[in-house]
Order: C-alpha cells, then sequence, then structure tokens
C-alpha cells in the first residue's frame, strides 16, 4: 500500500510540475524556427497558435522546442496565451455610438447653418467648439477609423504582390 | 504506527491534488484579469487617440489611408499581438511625426509620409509605434484607474467607450498621456524598445529592416525648429537610435538586403507628394 501511495504522489508530483513548465504560443500569423539565436539558418515555419515547451530564453529570443524540433523563435513573435477572438471596442458600443453620432450629426448640421457653415465645416469643428467632456469626442471619426478592416488573407495577398513574401 | 505512515500518504496525495486545482483556477483568473485588461486598454486608447484627433486633423484621402492601413496591418500580423486590432490613420499635418495609443491605434502625419522613400520605411515607423502598443509603453506610465466592478463595469465600459462619461480621475490620466505624446515623449528606454520590436516585426512581415534607420538617418537632416519637425522634442537623440539599431541588426543577422517596395510606395502616394 505504502509502495503505491509513493509511486502515485510521484507520479502526480510529475505532472503537476510540468504544468508549471514555461509554455508559449506561437501568436504572429507564422515565425521562424532558427539553429541560433541569430536569424541565420531556419529550420522551420511554425503556424500561429503553435505550442513552444521553453527550455531557455534571452532577452530577443526563446529556445523551445515544438513537436519533434528544437530551435530558436523570436520572443516578439509569441505569446504566454494560445491566440483567441480578438477583441475590439465596436460590437455592442458601436450600434450605440452610430446612434449617438447620427442623433448629433443633425443637431450639428441645424446649429451649424445658422452660423453659415457646410456640413463638413460643422463635423471637423465640432470637436474643439464643444464645452463639455461629452461635446468633445469626435465619433464620427474615431468610427471612421475604426471601420477599417483588412482580412488577414487579404494582407498576405498585399505583401505578396509586393514581393515582400511569399504567400 | 501503520496508519500514521497511510495518513501522511494520503495527506501527501491530497497536498499534490490542492496544487494541481490551485494551478487550474489560477490559469483561469488569468484569462478572466487578461480580458479585463484588454477591454480597460481599448477604452482608455479610444480616448487618448480621441485628444490626437483633436490636435490633429484626419487627413481625408481613402487610397492613402487604405494604403498605410494595408502596411500597418501587415506588420502588426506579425507582431505577436493578436488579441487586439489595430487601426492607422494619416494626420493632416506638415509636422514628421507618428503617435501610437493604447489598443491598437496608430497615426502617422503626411509631413512623415512625404520624407519617405519607400515601403520599408513606412513598414519601420508603423512598427516602432505598434512596438509602443504592444510593450504597453502608456499602460505601464499611465496606468488608467479602475473605475467599477462587475455589471456596473460593463455598462460604465459602454458609455466610457461612447465618452458620455469620463471621470475626473480618467480624465487627468488621458491629459497625463496626451502631454507625454505631443510634449514630453516617452522614456528612452521605452523608445529604444519599441526600436528593437519594430527590427523583429518587419524582420518577420519579410521586409527590409533597414527602413526604419534609413528613415531616421533622412529626418536627421531636417533643421531642427523648422516648420516640419517635432520629432526632436518627443524622441531621443536620432544617432543614438541608429546606432543601436545598426547593433541590432547585426547581432541578431538582420535580413537587410530585402527590396525596399519603391514602386509601389510611389504610386500609392503619388497625390499626396
Amino acid at each position: 500500500m505504502k509502495g503505491k501511495l509513493s509511486v502515485i504522489a510521484v507520479l502526480l508530483f510529475i505532472l503537476s510540475s510540468a504544468a508549471y513548465s514555461r509554455t508559449l504560443y506561437v501568436s504572429s500569423y507564422n515565425a521562424g524556427m532558427f539553429s541560433s539565436p541569430d536569424g541565420s539558418v531556419q529550420i522551420m515555419t511554425l503556424n500561429k497558435g503553435a505550442q513552444l515547451n521553453v527550455v531557455s530564453e534571452n532577452d530577443l529570443w526563446i529556445n523551445a522546442g515544438s513537436g519533434d524540433k528544437t530551435g530558436w523563435v523570436k520572443k516578439s513573435s509569441t505569446s504566454d496565451a494560445a491566440p483567441g477572438a480578438k477583441f475590439t471596442i465596436l460590437g455592442s458600443a458601436q450600434n450605440n455610438a452610430r446612434i449617438h453620432a447620427r442623433r448629433r450629426a443633425s443637431t450639428d448640421v441645424t446649429a451649424a447653418s445658422a452660423r453659415g457653415l457646410t456640413e463638413d465645416k460643422a463635423g471637423a469643428g465640432r470637436a474643439r467648439s464643444a464645452n463639455s467632456k461629452q461635446d468633445e469626442f469626435d465619433y464620427q471619426s474615431l468610427l471612421k477609423i475604426e471601420n477599417q478592416h483588412i482580412s488577414d488573407a487579404d494582407l498576405i495577398k498585399f505583401l505578396a504582390i509586393g514581393g515582400v513574401r511569399n504567400r | 504506527m501503520c496508519i500514521l505512515k497511510r495518513l501522511a500518504g494520503v495527506i501527501l496525495l491530497l497536498m499534490v491534488f490542492f496544487l494541481s486545482c490551485t494551478t487550474g483556477s489560477g490559469s483561469r483568473k488569468e484569462d478572466v484579469e487578461r480580458k479585463e485588461n484588454v477591454q480597460r486598454e481599448l477604452h482608455f486608447g479610444r480616448l487618448i487617440a480621441n485628444e490626437i484627433i483633436k490636435k490633429f486633423p484626419l487627413l481625408i484621402n481613402d487610397k492613402v489611408t487604405l494604403y498605410v492601413n494595408n502596411v500597418g496591418k501587415s506588420v502588426a500580423l506579425f507582431s505577436g499581438r493578436s488579441d487586439i486590432e489595430y487601426y492607422f490613420s494619416v494626420l493632416d499635418s506638415d509636422t514628421i511625426n507618428a503617435y501610437a495609443a493604447p489598443g491598437g491605434y496608430v497615426f502617422i502625419t503626411k509631413g512623415a509620409l512625404q520624407k519617405m522613400k519607400n515601403e520599408s520605411e513606412l513598414a519601420g515607423v508603423l512598427a516602432h509605434e505598434i512596438g509602443h502598443i504592444n510593450n504597453r509603453h502608456i499602460m505601464k506610465d499611465l496606468p488608467p484607474p479602475r473605475e467599477t466592478k462587475g455589471v456596473v463595469d460593463f455598462i460604465a465600459s459602454l458609455l466610457v467607450a461612447q465618452g458620455t462619461v469620463v471621470s475626473s480621475a480618467l480624465n487627468e490620466v488621458v491629459g497625463k498621456a496626451a502631454e507625454l505624446l505631443f510634449t514630453k515623449g516617452y522614456k528612452i528606454q521605452d523608445e529604444y524598445e519599441a526600436d528593437r520590436s519594430a527590427i523583429f516585426y518587419t524582420d518577420e512581415t519579410g521586409y527590409n529592416s533597414r527602413g526604419l534607420v534609413d528613415f531616421l538617418a533622412r529626418i536627421q537632416t531636417v533643421k531642427e525648429g523648422s516648420s516640419s519637425t517635432v520629432v526632436y522634442n518627443t524622441h531621443p537623440p536620432l544617432k543614438d537610435r541608429i546606432s543601436r539599431i545598426e547593433d541590432l541588426v547585426q547581432n541578431n543577422r538582420i535580413n537587410i538586403v530585402r527590396g525596399k517596395v519603391e514602386s509601389r510606395f510611389n504610386e500609392e502616394l503619388k497625390n499626396l507628394k
């Protein structure tokens, strides 16, 4: 009985120790694994999400194993959390902001017309002319910025067309 | 005695089991914390982005904006941070500068674009700004206050996103962040770290990583105090930065013989020159 307990305890200890060892994930679209920490000889390409079991590391590079290969990966291409969905400020907040922006736009245009301004000029001056913090918020510009979406596939295509990298 | 030994064994097993369970619940807690931190960063960053576009209007040029987004988002794809969306905008200003706000907001001035010669330079400058975001420089130096908790926090966050509720504490930190961006500048070490990140990001993307150095060397020749400069106020000496980047490139055998993508750059920005 004592022997069995000891074996189980040792096994559990090893398992729990393994859980503590440092694991990182490739969080770039993909990342090169190199034979030394200088990017001279590439062993393989790791795809986003690949798990890396860290052996050692310096400021810029990680020596890690992935599958049956071990090599050096740039630390900047990794994360300690497995890559998941993106967080964005849009979504539920977007609808509210859009409604709010529309409501504000119509008010501004009315007020601007009285001052002899066009709709564009009214929009440009909106953020600066108001007194309260609420009126200093340029929703339309922010939404314009935040609505710029380009798929990963299109970005890879863009890089390929420019000769920056192969697909 | 035998019973005592068995008891000790059982206690040992329970301790190991408890240890394992603690690890599991810790990870879940970390996930929740990570999510909350990103949401806080997004809302804080949006307020700072608003300060930037209050100071400089956005350039209204869809073609240029799309091109800058294509370059910036491509570099961001290889920057190792995939939990946020990055947004790139051009500011209608003749000054030579670029800004980053937490949560993925990157701005570059028209003046900076006009001083560039190729796409690898644009990629290098945008990568430097992505470096400030990914290394969380503003978030570390000026952490936004935790305002509320739970459901109240969620509702408040929506209101903050709309700009309808901005507490005085949060407003104060946003003001300090704007001061950092426009007047004081980042810590020198943060600038060096952003440069280092930029070299690695552009290299992973496939750009010639000399782009950033080439651009810095060119603007070094722009006279301080002329109408087109502000970089001197908010960045460490360019000579220092260039020297450190050169060392980094050499020590890490970064590929600097790749093409610099000139023809597409000139075509996309021809109306800006």
